[in-house]
Formats: structure tokens, sequence, C-alpha cells
């Protein structure tokens, strides 16, 4: 039986999970020790009030944070690494649709980014006493949020002249998440706003908060669907330069 | 369009900016199913420039290249290409990670083979190539030559009628290269078109059915490897290998003529191919017995050709 289009995309996600044989450490490691070095900085300093008031904030942000070590910084140096190798000329020369080769790597970078996330939700969560009754809603959250940012990983890593461009404009953009992610929006100065607003971590943090609080609405909801936006959006934008433009 | 060339280049012409070079010139040639095609020349003559444009990889400046009379289209899915054609390229593979049994079981699904087809492909590859040993190893940990030959297999496997490998002997030794020619040939017999870029002139000449000779992005003489070097028919090259310590006088080097050609302890030159042997007779006595190690007559090489189309040494170029 000959493979179908689907049985491709299986084929494909496959050839992209075998990354985890030799590079799981680090994805763990580089994904949850900053956030979770930045978490565990935040309790030390702050008193019961504090843990209180931004607890849920902060392990929100660290772990939105985690994933966005893995799907936007490591991917994007791994896309630039392969676009000026030319390692993409094989899937570029093989019958299957850059759909298909988008989506496995999308989807693996996201499962890549799922054991740095609930270290840092697990251990985020004892050490500033949150409730873990709605933890399930962390599965959507990462799911939407790792897809989305994974998207943008992969623009930044083809807009990207070469590697280590490809290395500052990410870690630019993880310093963003790390800020507009870990800060209260009411501590921040208002004309971070827009910058907010178009980074798909703001509401990956804010569908995440309620979770950690023990409770599941539509807020929730509405941010889970506006991160499957900026997903769908992401995905459309980069199936294009997958391809070679024909330099 | 199966009456079609597999392969049809039409006044094929690629131009890179800033700074503008032209790498391909007015290149035109067809390749038919069952036969094998070589692209030949030194570095930069715009060999792999020319594949990349025939893979849909790379744009053509003007000109079209047409895969069963369908013009291939460059930035659009590669289905179309995939679907009929399987490319070897120089660069790296992107998953380190996959075993080499792996890579070659996905890449023959990817081509559309059931599991059952691209496992018996795959092992069958991997026995022919002496792949079986490594089935299990990672690609990130082989060798050099040892990855390019699961690269190798890994085009083979899917059995597509359109092959193109651009240098698929390098870091490869001997044996396993005479393997890989014969294996390429053995294609071209069941049906399908071979196309190759090689600095293994020498060796491949024998698996190739035709031949271009690129020089600075244009075809400088094309046809069957017999009908090039027939032009060449005229003369035999001597070739006198100098035994270790010895010294030989100018008159030695007079007899072989004033274009002699000394690369350490070889010396060779051209001369009239009904002298050759008479010639040869000259060097040996002159020589003496002591201060020569080996001495041949060799007829005339593809390399030859190209050399005297006023190229490089293929291999000098390597």
């Amino acid at each position: 039986m000959n493979s179908t289009s689907f049985g491709k995309f299986t084929v494909l996600l496959r050839m992209q999970l075998t990354r985890l044989r030799t590079s799981w450490r680090p994805y763990l490691i580089v994904s949850s020790v900053m956030p979770l070095g930045i978490a565990l900085l935040m309790r030390a300093v702050m008193d019961r009030g504090q843990v209180d008031r931004f607890g849920i904030q902060i392990v929100a942000g660290s772990a939105v944070l985690a994933v966005s070590m893995t799907a936007v910084v490591m991917l994007a140096q791994r896309i630039s690494w392969l676009k000026e190798t030319q390692a993409l000329d094989y899937y570029a020369t093989v019958p299957v649709s850059r759909s298909s080769v988008v989506a496995a790597v999308l989807i693996s970078f996201a499962v890549f980014s799922l054991p740095g996330a609930i270290l840092v939700v697990g251990v985020g969560a004892l050490m500033f006493d949150l409730s873990l009754t709605a933890l399930w809603t962390v599965v959507p959250v990462w799911a939407l949020g790792s897809f989305a940012l994974a998207g943008l990983g992969i623009l930044i890593g083809f807009a990207a002249r070469d590697e280590q461009l490809a290395g500052m404009y990410s870690n630019l953009v993880m310093m963003a998440v790390l800020f507009l992610g870990i800060l209260p929006a009411a501590k921040l100065p208002g004309w971070v706003a827009p910058l907010r607003a178009v980074l798909p971590s703001t509401y990956a943090v804010d569908a995440l908060k309620p979770g950690l609080a023990g409770s599941f609405g539509a807020g929730q909801v509405v941010d889970l669907l506006v991160l499957a936006v900026f997903g769908a959006i992401f995905f459309a934008c980069v199936r294009g330069p997958l391809w070679p433009k024909g330099e | 369009m199966r009456n079609a060339p597999a392969c049809e280049v039409r006044s094929l012409r690629k131009i890179y900016r800033d700074p503008e070079v032209v790498a391909n010139d007015g290149i035109d040639f067809s390749v038919e199913l069952g036969t094998s095609f070589g692209l030949l020349g030194p570095n930069g003559a715009g060999k792999t420039t020319l594949v990349r444009q025939l893979v849909g990889l790379m744009r053509p400046t003007a000109g079209k290249v047409l895969l069963f009379g369908e013009e291939v289209q460059t930035g659009r899915s590669s289905q179309s290409v995939g679907r009929h054609m399987a490319y070897l390229p120089q660069g790296a593979f992107s998953l380190g990670e996959l075993k080499v049994r792996e890579a070659l079981q996905y890449t023959a699904m990817l081509r559309g083979c059931g599991r059952a087809t691209a496992r018996s492909e795959s092992e069958s590859l991997m026995e022919v190539l002496e792949l079986g040993p490594l089935a299990d190893r990672q690609l990130r940990k082989l060798s050099g030559g040892q990855r390019r030959l699961t690269q190798v297999a890994m085009t083979l496997v899917g059995r597509l009628p359109v092959l193109i490998l651009d240098e698929p002997t390098t870091d490869i030794d001997p044996e396993l290269r005479g393997r890989i020619w014969t294996l390429l040939a053995e294609r071209a017999g069941d049906g399908a078109a071979v196309i190759l870029v090689t600095h293994d002139v020498a060796e491949a000449e024998h698996v190739l059915d035709r031949v271009a000779i690129l020089h600075e992005g244009r075809i400088v003489a094309a046809g069957r490897p017999a009908e090039l070097k027939a032009r060449l028919a005229h003369r035999t090259r001597i070739e006198v290998v100098i035994a270790e310590g010895t010294t030989l006088g100018d008159s030695f080097l007079t007899l072989l003529g004033p274009d002699h050609r000394v690369e350490r302890r070889r010396v060779s030159a051209w001369v009239a191919a009904d002298e050759a042997v008479m010639t040869l007779e000259k060097v040996v006595s002159a020589a003496g017995p002591g201060a020569r190690e080996d001495v041949r007559l060799i007829t005339p090489t593809l390399e030859d050709v190209y050399l005297e189309l006023g190229g490089h040494h293929l291999k000098d170029e390597e």
C-alpha cells in the first residue's frame, strides 16, 4: 500500500522527533533553567503579600518563557542553520506538501518545549503555593501557545540572514516575552501595550493564569482563540519561505 | 508526456546578481530514459547551479527545464518534481539523529512507497552498499564517506525514473565507488535517466552514455565519451615514473618533446599515436633499468579532452 498524505505527514513528524534522541537534555535545560532561576529569584525577594498577589503572574510568565526558549530561540537558530547549509533541499525535492513539512516542524518543537514547561509549572506552583486543581488547562495553552510561538521562531529563522542574527533577533523576542510576561500589565508603562498586543506570549500567559488559580473561564477561551489565530497566521506566513524563491 | 525526454534543458541561462556572474549561459541538452548523462567541469564551471535549476531549487534567468515535457516550476510545491526525480545534493542533511535504516525507509515512504516496499528496498540497498552493519547507527555518528554512501542510497530508494546526483562519490573509498558506478549503470539499464555531476571522470566515463563538458558556464563539448576521446585519437600519452633518488638529464626530457609535464617523480608527454611505441622504446632505453619505476602508454581520457579544451586538471581543482 502506498503512503497517503497523512502517512507522509506522520513520517515527517517522526523524522523531526528523532531529534529528541540526542537533544532532549539541551531542550530541557535551556528551556527550564532560566525561567526557574527567575521565578526563584523573584520568590526569594518577595514577602508573603507579594507572593499572593504576583505568584500566578510569575509562574505563568516563566512557563511561557520556557516554551519560548525552545519554540522561538532554538527553532529560529535551527531554521537559519538549515537555510544556510541548504539542508532544506531534502524536503524541497521529495513529494511532500509544504504544509506537511511546516506542521511537522512546528509540532515537533512544540513537543520539545513541553518538558521545560511542565517542570516550570510544577516547581513554580510549589514555590508560590498555587493550586494545581485546574492544571489540565495548561495543556491547551501549551498546545496553541507553543504552536504560535514556534511559528514566530520559524519566521525569525527565515528572515535572519544567518544563524548569529537569528540568535540575536530571537533573544530580543525572548526578552520581550520575559518582561511582558512576568511583570504584571499594571506595572508596565503604557507605551508597551501595543507590543503586548502583538506578542502571542501575552495571550498564552493570560490563558494560563486562571488555570493556576484553580479556575477556568470564558476569558481563557478567548485567549486560546487568539493564540489559534496567531498560529494560523504564522503557519500561512512560513509556508512560502520554506521552499527556495529561486535566488 | 511519457514520450518526451525525461529531462530537457532549453537555452538555459542563469545570472547571479551582486556581483553579476554568468553561471550558466545558453545550456541545451536532453536526457532520455534508460541513459546516463554526465556533467563534467572544474569548480566554478556552473555545474551545481545547473543541477539546482534542474530540480527546481533555483529559478533560471532565461530558458526552461522540462521534466517529461512539463516545465519545472521553481518556488512552487515540489510534489510534481519529487514524484519523478530524486536528487542527491552536495550539501548537508538536516536530520543527523536519524538512523541509516530509518533514513532510507522514511525517504522511500515520502516518495510514496508502502511500508513493506520501503523496508525491502532499503534492506536491499544497504546490502549492496555494505551499509548493513551501520543500519542502526545515527547519521551524525558516521564518517563523511559513510554518510555520503547513505545519501546515495537515499537517492536510489523509491526507484524514481530520474536520478540527479551531484558528486556522488565524494569521500568514498575506491571499492565502494566502483559499486556506486555499477549501481547507477544498472539503474540506467533498468530504464532510469541518470544525470551525474562528478570529478571522478576516469571512473565515471565507463558508465556514462553521454557527457557534456562545462567551462565558464557554457557547454564546450558534448557527446558520447568515445566520440569525444576520438578527437584526441591521433595522440597517445607516455608516462614515466622515475625511481626515488634518480635524476634524469635533459637528453631524456628532450625525447619527450618540449610540452612534457613534470609532477614530482612523474614525467608525461603527448606524442603522435603512430610514433608512441617507438618513442617509448627510446625513453625506456634512455632512462635505463634502474632509473624508471613504471612506464605507461595511455590512450586519451575524458579528462584529457577537457584539458585540450582549455580547462584545468579536474582533480587539481578538488
